[in-house]
């Protein structure tokens, strides 16, 4: 009789552990994943690149994270986002602290494993500053499935150990700097003028996004020129309030990728065409004026010689 | 190349014919893409080295909408084009001048009742000096019901849009079947589920197209949901994600929640789009869910 309990708690534990090891593996096996693709083994004093991936399994189109490594080990000389799955950044890659690259995006109308499932994210470029084991591993990370209920997926990661072996001889590569290869400017892109109580007050801002395909954008400069005469590039960034709230300059923007490609574009707004035509026309009426004036003059003049 | 891809959604379905053809052309006879440029190296602190005069690539879409509806197209979340389907639901569009790289495309259109369908997106790597040509691009269909709530036994009329001639394969969770829908030559489906089959609860019901003679599918349009011998489900708060009520959701709305990003919103703030009193990335996932471009 105890035997044939103890028989009976052992098969139920044993099926409901099974039940448990088939949703966890279930799971798992439906779980969209974040990785890493890099170099297992590198000298002190070298550049690596270290791609962060993405393994999609369902239709997302938001997420967010950080990146931990060690900085005792590693040292973040650039990140890369051009041609990144995430078009859209609420926080661009970047350093947050010491050992932690957080990051935060969008991708508008969501993305899925249509024609590929593994997908980048952006690309670190670290220097190795000194030999030993270095772990990097994804934290507090989230994504959003694209569906009109709001819900989270369920991820899984991947870490990663970059054994750093002490140099030999010096390898640094020129002083520690790192190859960039860049062979085309930031794309065309709109600027978006717009006054909106939620947005500096309701103050007139320009609104702006350059994709650059390799190695992203670095920055953006603006410039405000009334009525296209004189103006100054300033740095910014989006979006951006405007100095001339009266909306009478044309306003540019130029997009510069990391390694000094630029792509400007240009909005001329209603106001400065209205104001430079009734410029224009004012010139003219005082030109015909002054010359129907000298006109008079000079008839008048021949007149009295003639007298 | 051709390329056979399953998609799966949030629920786990997944959808078996989601075909995409992609082939690239390089400007030479020869249908194989153009040889990459030797890269030279570009220093990051500057000068040195001749510029290389990078090659524009191009790329075309065909596919397949509702019949004379126009095809919204989207190039990283940014409007990129406008293409107007015919009479048989076909539309093409080329997109060039772009830089060699990847890039997220999304197609979307309203159908002439006004319903939006989702958006469809892949991403695809172009090459410089190549054109790339992407067929098999079909919108998923529209879908609504005649109402939320039911009596058990009632009948759910559920319609929509889709590509003329082709079938519907409507799915109502909870039920192992597939149920078709014929298209009619103006784009239009319509099928009559009856409810004595289920039980009191709630439902949600999707469709996807099916190109016959292509045996190609489209993705799942929108989850609707409807309640049998319940009050109809309790629909979750969205705020209208169109801040700036420009009927478009895009860049825009983008930047004015990104402004607020891990600042204090004031009460009722039209950017905490679930109502929970903060702005996080739930808030980012709805307006990516409502993008229009």
């Amino acid at each position: 009789m105890v035997k044939r309990l103890k028989m009976k708690r052992f098969i139920i534990t044993l099926l409901f552990l099974s039940a448990v090891f088939m949703v966890f593996n279930t799971q798992e096996a439906f779980a969209s994943k974040f990785y890493f693709a890099a170099p297992d083994e590198i000298k002190e004093g070298d550049n690596f690149s270290l791609k962060t991936m993405f393994s999609m399994q369902n239709f997302i189109n938001a997420l967010e994270g950080e990146i931990k490594y060690n900085a005792n080990f590693l040292s973040v000389k650039s990140i890369s986002v051009g041609s990144s799955v995430v078009p859209l950044w609420i926080e661009p890659p970047q350093v947050s602290s010491s050992g932690i690259i957080r990051f935060s995006g969008i991708i508008p109308g969501g993305i899925g494993p249509t024609i590929s499932t593994e997908s980048r994210i952006f690309i670190i470029n670290f220097e190795a500053i000194k030999s030993g084991s270095a772990k990097i591993y994804f934290s507090n990370y989230k994504t959003y499935l694209h569906q009109q209920s709001v819900k989270e997926e369920i991820n899984i990661t991947d870490a990663i150990t970059i054994n750093i072996l002490p140099s030999d001889e010096t390898t640094a590569t020129g002083e520690g700097g790192v190859l960039l290869l860049d062979f085309y400017p930031p794309e065309p892109f709109p600027i978006y003028i717009t006054k909106d109580r939620e947005l500096y007050n309701g103050n007139y801002a320009a609104i702006f996004l350059a994709q650059d395909k390799e190695l992203g954008v670095d920055h953006y400069e603006i410039r405000e020129s009334f009525l296209g005469l004189s103006g100054k590039w300033e740095r910014g960034e989006s979006p951006y309030q405007l100095l001339d709230q009266n909306l009478f300059s044309i306003i540019e923007v130029k997009a510069v990728d990391k390694v000094g490609r630029e792509r400007i574009e240009k909005i001329v707004l209603p106001r400065v065409v209205y104001a430079l035509v009734i410029a224009l026309v004012i010139l003219t009426l005082i030109i015909i004026g002054s010359g129907y004036n000298l006109l008079v003059r000079v008839i008048k003049k021949s007149k009295l010689g003639r007298i | 190349m051709f390329f056979y891809a399953r998609a799966k959604t949030g629920s786990g379905d997944i959808n078996e014919n989601v075909h995409l053809e992609v082939r690239v052309y390089s400007p030479t006879p020869e249908p194989t893409p153009a040889s990459t440029p030797i890269p030279t190296q570009v220093p990051s602190s500057g000068g040195g080295g001749g510029p290389i005069t990078p090659t524009p690539a191009a790329v075309e879409f065909r596919g397949y909408a509702y019949p004379g509806v126009i095809v919204n197209i989207l190039k990283d979340g940014i409007s990129a084009g406008l293409a107007p389907a015919d009479g048989t639901g076909s539309f093409t569009h080329i997109l060039s001048g772009l830089s060699g790289g990847t890039y997220n495309f999304g197609f979307w259109a309203k159908d002439k009742a006004g319903r939006r369908s989702i958006t469809f997106t892949f991403q695809i790597t172009l090459s410089g000096g190549s054109t790339t040509k992407v067929s098999g691009i079909v919108l998923p269909p529209t879908i609504s019901l005649n109402k939320f709530s039911f009596a058990s036994g009632e009948n759910v009329i559920i319609s929509g849009a889709s590509i003329p001639n082709s079938q519907v394969k409507i799915h109502i969770e909870s039920t192992p079947q597939e149920f078709p829908a014929s298209v009619s030559q103006a784009g239009d489906y319509s099928y009559v589920f009856s409810t004595a089959t289920l039980g009191k609860g709630i439902y949600m019901v999707k469709s996807k197209t099916e190109i016959l003679n292509a045996n190609i599918d489209s993705v799942f349009s929108q989850l609707t949901t409807f309640g049998v011998g319940v009050a109809a489900p309790k629909k979750e708060y969205i705020a209208n994600p169109d801040i700036n009520n420009d009927e478009k959701i895009n860049l825009v709305e983008f930047s004015i929640m990104a402004y607020w990003w891990k600042k204090k919103l004031p009460q009722n703030s039209p950017v905490d789009l679930n109502g929970d009193g903060i702005l996080n990335l739930a808030d980012f996932s709805i307006l990516a869910f409502n993008w229009s471009g």
